[in-house]
């Protein structure tokens, strides 16, 4: 057997790879740079908003108000580590599957920094001067055009991988990322003509923030973390999916029904029941792409050793993990979207537990798992420190179930709970980002040298 | 993927124009989208833009009465009106025009309102207006001139019916719209205007109603119906017991 069939790739291939890694490069150390940054400032940020009296030296200053220090971290996790991470991660993996050489490599870069420089005021003015009405909107209103140019530099070049790759391959993690990326900047724009731009009545209002809450939630942050999710559980596994062929099924049914779910977070509010109705009729119907999806996906780690297997690969372990919150969390807001159930968890901390299965368990979960494949090959460098890997995964994963625990099932334990949790995922996020700064500076670009290991 | 030689090189490269074709794409299905929004959006309601008419009548009505109270002004009779604040100045600075001073004097009563004498009309008279009354206002009012409570108010004992006759000329005339309470039921109701009676026929039949059913008030005469009808000669809409002052 030559070291050619052994490493299962010829020698032009690997050439091939670094040729597309190395000019992601530069983009990759902004974009993912910065998100790491950002999930750093949020943690802190949650980590203050749980504590039940701030110390008497900031708890007097307005800047510090619970509902100001909540909005900014939620846009900094949102926008800032999920956008920037998703920017880098989408674009490696689709000009991966594609084999796409990117050569406007700076166009994503220029996006990326006026992404940063945006949301960094946009945070700022949060802070200063309180949030909007609308979470997830409440920016400048002139930061709007700002972040849509950004995202339209930064985060569309995904689909331009997908239509210029030279390979005719076609893969479902494709095209949920294609999708993914398509979608936000419509429900950005249109989210800002009917919430902003040119408001209707009140109801009109709500209906549309809630339809793009949910979108970014569910399509942008959650489509890409599925398309992570359909490519790393068949590579890391070495076997095809199972039932693949319904694949294309579970993807159009997904992207139809996500945003019709929306109306369901408006369940008991003032508007009118069609429109509740409409919302608890797309939960119910985003079973299918969850049943779907989960025999595709689950169904592969269930067979021969698969769970066993992820465990042992850093990557599977982290988005297996993510995959199962993430179908998971759609589940339990299928039966929360039931009138009478939701009678029940209406005023409860239970849509905040959702949205931590979802966004952080979930979707982030993913996103570490593809980043610690995909920083070494991109930057050259390697991860430094086995022990910061498990000082991650235990704490982000203890912290996240003490956070869904302290949500779900303990209300009165919340203030102690939460704060303790908190606490965790700052640790694990400084473990990861400081790794993460390590592996990226520490390589020399790549083309130079051999690409790392899977 | 080969690298084209630099002077053969499109001015926009490829992937540029790729992305140029994606972002066109998204933005043509965004600008239908918004499209769509503007022209389906829900605009002002009528509730709102009636709500908004009478935040505008009631300002106006206070600026007029605001210029009214802060402004001379003369009266009828050759004498002036001042403001309040001003007039006290006045007195301030030379009390002698307190001596100067005038009670005002109170507006003639208006002569229709004035009590007169019941004379009851001539048999012929009361004959007609009650065959015009069957022909038009027994539908609601009844024969007996009770009406239908709480649709169709009474005809009895009701100072609408009774007082000044210009009233319920107006309402055969034009019809009547807007609340009216009469024997402490409040009708809500409109009543038509009175289709293809002649002067006459409004005189005979006012005067029957308002010496039938127990009323005892004074006939109508052609000539106040004409001055009624001449007076608001150009009207086509119901009279409204708010402009009318009824309550």
């Amino acid at each position: 057997m030559t070291q050619e069939q052994r490493s299962g790739r010829p020698d032009e291939d690997r050439s091939r790879l670094s040729r597309i890694d190395a000019p992601l490069r530069a983009p990759f150390l902004l974009l993912f740079g910065s998100a790491a940054l950002w999930l750093m400032l949020s943690s802190a940020l949650s980590l203050l908003t749980t504590l039940k009296a701030l110390p008497a030296g900031i708890g007097s200053y307005e800047w510090f108000a619970h509902g100001r220090l909540e909005a900014a971290a939620r846009n900094a996790f949102v926008y800032g580590w999920a956008g920037n991470a998703l920017f880098a991660i989408n674009l490696w993996l689709l000009a991966q599957l594609g084999r796409f050489e990117i050569r406007n490599g700076w166009m994503a870069s220029v996006g990326g920094l006026f992404w940063n420089l945006a949301l960094t005021w946009c945070t700022g003015s949060v802070i200063v001067s309180g949030p909007g009405a609308y979470a997830l909107l409440d920016f400048p209103v002139g930061a709007g055009p700002v972040l849509a140019a950004s995202f339209a530099l930064a985060g569309l070049w995904p689909v331009v991988a997908y239509a210029k790759r030279p390979t005719g391959h076609n893969f479902a993690a494709q095209w949920f990322v294609v999708g993914a990326s398509v979608t936000f900047l419509l429900a950005f724009l249109l989210a800002q003509a009917a919430v902003f731009w040119a408001p209707a009545s009140g109801v009109v209002q709500a209906v549309a923030h809630s339809w793009y809450v949910r979108t970014v939630h569910l399509l942008w942050l959650g489509g890409s973390a599925l398309g992570l999710g359909y490519y790393f559980v068949s590579k890391v596994l070495a076997r095809p999916l199972h039932a693949y062929y319904l694949a294309s099924v579970a993807f159009w049914t997904y992207f139809l029904f996500a945003g019709w779910t929306a109306p369901a977070s408006l369940i008991g509010s003032p508007v009118p029941l069609w429109i509740q109705s409409i919302g608890v009729v797309g939960s119910m119907m985003l079973l299918v792409p969850v049943l779907l999806i989960g025999l595709n996906l689950l169904g592969a780690l269930s067979r021969d050793g698969g769970w066993f297997r992820a465990w042992n690969s850093t990557s599977l372990r982290f988005i297996s993990i993510g995959i199962v919150s993430l179908l998971a969390s759609l589940a339990i807001a299928a039966w929360a979207s039931d009138r009478s159930v939701n009678a029940g968890l209406r005023f409860t901390s239970f849509a905040e537990g959702q949205n931590l299965l979802l966004l952080y368990a979930g979707v982030t979960f993913c996103v570490f798992g593809a980043a610690y494949a995909a920083l070494p090959r991109v930057s050259g460098g390697r991860w430094p420190s086995a022990a910061a890997i498990h000082v991650h995964f235990w704490a982000s994963t203890l912290g996240a179930a003490g956070a869904a625990f302290a949500a779900f099932a303990h209300p009165s334990a919340h203030g102690f709970i939460s704060a303790v949790s908190a606490a965790l995922l700052l640790i694990g996020h400084l473990a990861f980002a400081s790794t993460a700064f390590a592996a990226l500076l520490s390589g020399v670009p790549a083309g130079e040298s051999q690409p790392a290991h899977d | 993927m080969s690298e084209l030689p630099l002077r053969s090189r499109p001015l926009i490269p490829g992937q540029v124009a790729s992305w140029l074709a994606v972002l066109a794409l998204v933005g043509a299905v965004t600008a239908a989208s918004v499209a769509a929004f503007l022209h389906f959006r829900t605009g002002v309601s009528p509730e709102a833009a009636r709500r908004a008419q009478q935040v505008a009548l009631r300002a106006e009505t206070e600026a007029k009465a605001s210029t009214l109270l802060a402004s001379s002004a003369k009266n009828d009779d050759g004498t002036y009106r001042i403001p309040l604040n001003e007039a006290l100045r006045i007195a301030a600075e030379r009390p002698e025009v307190l001596g100067k001073l005038a009670p005002a004097v109170a507006p003639a009563a208006p002569a229709s309102s004035a009590p007169t004498a019941f004379v009851p009309a001539d048999e012929a008279t009361l004959k007609r207006g009650q065959a015009v009354y069957a022909r038009t206002c027994i539908a609601c009012h009844q024969p007996t001139g009770m009406g239908l409570p709480p649709v169709f108010p009474p005809l009895v004992e009701s100072p609408l019916v009774t007082g000044d006759p210009s009233l319920s000329i107006k309402f055969v005339l034009h019809g009547l719209m807007g609340p009216v309470t009469v024997k402490g039921i409040t009708y809500n109701s409109m009543m038509p205007p009175v289709m293809g009676v002649t002067d006459q026929d409004i005189a005979d039949v006012l005067t029957y109603v308002r010496q039938s059913f127990g009323n005892k008030a004074s006939a109508v005469t052609v000539a106040q119906v004409k001055a009624v009808r001449d007076a608001a000669s150009g009207r086509t809409v119901p009279w409204n017991t708010a402009e009318l002052g009824i309550k």
